[in-house]
């Protein structure tokens, strides 16, 4: 288990969102909607492949249609590793807020 | 889009080239979907704004993450290769000691080359100095000398505008210097115009450019002279004396002279030699025969300007030469216009500085040593033949060793290996041996470097370290020996069915291995004939040392009276000597 960058956590988050309709436009776009940036094509299918490799995602290939120029499309699920992977993060950065409410300068125990 | 705009199809290219194969068609789907619902929604212009974003983003990185998976796999492939040679030593070895040994042979003429070809250059004016040269025709003699007269400068300089210094040496035959109860015989002192030090780049440590050799008396010593006559004391200013008081003709020779300056020693790859400089003014013998176009004692430098035609300049230079020559004649009773006549020549030439060292084998160089070209184009070919020999052994040899792993091969093309996989393959393993025997020729060069600086009696390492080149051209000679013969046997191999290699059949190549055949032939031809040269070469120096010249030479030292130097001191020296054996 190893923790993710925290690109890789984002568009694991996305794909799971998703929930079965992700592929790369709406990927981009939920993350660029989100964290208000640009995302560039590399920028996800980059950390999307080296995640396929080790795992953490499965892809399968639809249908092709007229606007992606017969071009087919790739959609991303996340497997049972990639799913752990997820929850680990979130157990993380749970750890490290420790349970505050409100967010300030000072850390209220 | 608007498919035909150039840009558009330089970056479609871009982005096709640097995306990976299998993401081309799900991330080119993606731009283009995203791409007409940008123009939907803001407009033609600023969908293709963004797609040429994109693509200027994505790109670079794309490139990046290619070369971090191509990094992988070469690493991997560096791994097996060392595994492949720890496997099987023995054949690992031969080969690369074989190709370790033919570059370190060819590290070494280039050396040696190097040196060769490095003389002179330290000078500032290299490219504009010329010597003069005489080109004569006279009494059953013909030929090209390095010696001049002594009016010849003054009057290039003062007749031709495009030569815009000249300086004379006078070389001053051996003779004896006195310092205290120090003398040596010298015979490195050169008489020299003041101009010497402004026309060639010897550093003066100590005193002033302008005032050293200006006037009869004034010698500037070398580091080396300086130390030998005054040890650790200043020699500035001190008296040393040269050879005897005496006249010439009604003019005088004071042989006092004062240390008006030190010069750091002549480098290694200078092609003037000397120990002592004087002022050419302190010569009775030079300033007399000025009056002579026949007395060719000096050695004449000038410096053209960088537009001087040198064919015009000798073509000119033949009528000063009537105008002034034939009174010099006459005055020795010859006839310069008999002597044109009888089809004779007394011309003057210009030789570049810079092609002295290497192109005077019929000239000589009365100040210096001399190379030979053709010795280095001689050199330079064995060096040739031998990197070629040492690279077709290479090939041949590697080419056997992929057989050995033509199962591997086939495993690797039934898992999906595609051609240039199996070439990136045998492509790295072949770096990998050339490498090593690169390090190794290295290695192996620098082990010669002191038995070749004895044998040459030439400081072969120096340059080295001056020639920022060296270490890429080396390394550029043993990746491209790696390359080609790791192509070869990839080519080779990558052409079988897997099914054949498995089941230990290698048919489905009918060819006759003739190239390879070919090769052998010719490796063992140059091989044999470069080891018959050197046997004979050998063989020859041996009989050079070992014959009988009808002494001993054992054991003798021969004691030169050069110019009879001893004068009437030689009987007596003779006599003492003899008192003296204990034989």
């Amino acid at each position: 288990m190893r923790r993710l960058s925290g690109n890789e956590e984002l568009i694991l988050l996305a794909i799971w969102r998703l929930q079965g309709d992700a592929y790369g436009v709406p990927i981009r776009n939920l993350l660029s909607d989100i964290t208000k940036e640009n995302w560039s094509i590399a920028g996800v299918y980059g950390p999307l492949k080296r995640m396929t490799k080790a795992g953490l995602v499965t892809a399968e290939t639809g249908a092709p249609t007229p606007e992606r120029g017969g071009k087919r499309k790739r959609f991303y699920r996340l497997t049972d590793s990639g799913l752990q992977h997820l929850s680990f993060a979130r157990e993380i950065r749970r750890r490290m807020w420790d349970g505050q409410r409100n967010v300030s300068l000072e850390v209220v125990r | 889009m608007n498919q035909n705009g150039l840009l558009h199809r330089m970056v479609r290219g871009m982005l096709r080239v640097s995306i990976p194969r299998d993401d081309r068609e799900a991330i080119l789907g993606d731009l283009e979907e995203s791409y007409r619902s940008q123009e939907a929604s803001f407009g033609r212009t600023t969908a293709q704004l963004w797609f040429i974003g994109q693509a200027v983003r994505s790109v670079p990185l794309f490139i990046f993450y290619s070369l971090q998976n191509g990094a992988i796999m070469i690493l991997n492939f560096i791994k097996l290769s060392f595994r492949g040679i720890v496997k099987r030593k023995g054949f690992a070895a031969i080969n690369i000691v074989g190709l370790a040994v033919g570059l370190a042979s060819a590290l070494i003429i280039f050396v040696y080359i190097q040196h060769e070809s490095s003389y002179d250059n330290f000078h500032r004016n290299s490219d504009s100095i010329y010597r003069v040269n005489w080109d004569y025709k006279w009494q059953g003699n013909e030929g090209i000398g390095s010696g001049t007269p002594p009016p010849l400068a003054n009057r290039l300089l003062s007749d031709y505008p495009q030569v815009e210094s000249a300086v004379r040496i006078f070389p001053v035959s051996a003779i004896v210097v006195r310092q205290t109860d120090r003398s040596f015989v010298e015979s490195r002192i050169w008489g020299v115009d003041s101009g010497f030090f402004e026309m060639f780049s010897f550093p003066l440590v100590e005193g002033d450019r302008q005032e050293v050799l200006s006037e009869p008396g004034q010698v500037v010593l070398t580091q080396r002279m300086a130390q030998k006559y005054f040890g650790t004391q200043s020699a500035l200013g001190s008296t040393v004396v040269i050879g005897e008081d005496r006249n010439f003709l009604g003019r005088a020779y004071a042989n006092e002279f004062t240390v008006t300056g030190i010069i750091s020693d002549p480098p290694e790859n200078s092609s003037l030699q000397f120990d002592m400089l004087t002022s050419m003014v302190s010569y009775p013998e030079v300033a007399f025969f000025d009056w002579s176009w026949v007395w060719m004692q000096l050695t004449t430098f000038v410096r053209l300007t960088p537009d001087a035609s040198v064919i015009d300049l000798e073509h000119d230079l033949t009528k000063t030469i009537a105008t002034y020559a034939p009174p010099a004649f006459d005055r020795i009773g010859f006839s310069f216009n008999e002597m044109i006549h009888s089809g004779g020549r007394w011309n003057f030439i210009f030789q570049p500085f810079s092609d002295v060292y290497l192109g005077s084998t019929e000239i000589g160089n009365r100040l210096g040593p001399l190379g030979n070209r053709s010795y280095l184009v001689i050199l330079g070919i064995i060096a040739t033949l031998l990197l070629a020999v040492a690279s077709i052994n290479f090939m041949n040899l590697s080419t056997a060793r992929s057989l050995n792993s033509a199962r591997e091969v086939g495993i690797r093309k039934v898992l999906g290996a595609t051609r240039r996989g199996l070439a990136a393959r045998f492509i790295t393993e072949s770096l990998i041996f050339s490498l090593l025997a690169l390090i190794l020729a290295i290695g192996l060069l620098a082990l010669a470097l002191d038995p070749l600086t004895k044998l040459s009696g030439k400081h072969l390492g120096s340059m080295l370290s001056q020639t920022p080149m060296f270490p890429v051209y080396i390394v550029a000679a043993a990746a491209i020996v790696g390359l080609v013969a790791g192509i070869y046997p990839s080519v080779y191999l990558s052409r079988f069915l897997p099914i054949s290699i498995l089941r230990h059949n290698l048919s489905g190549q009918g060819r006759r291995p003739a190239f390879r055949n070919y090769l052998v032939v010719a490796q063992f031809t140059i091989s044999v004939s470069l080891i018959i040269a050197t046997i004979v070469a050998s063989d020859q120096m041996d009989y050079l040392d070992h014959t009988d010249i009808g002494f001993d030479r054992a054991d003798v030292m021969v004691i030169s009276n050069q110019n009879h130097l001893l004068g009437d001191q030689a009987d007596t020296f003779v006599h003492t000597i003899k008192k003296k054996r204990t034989y």
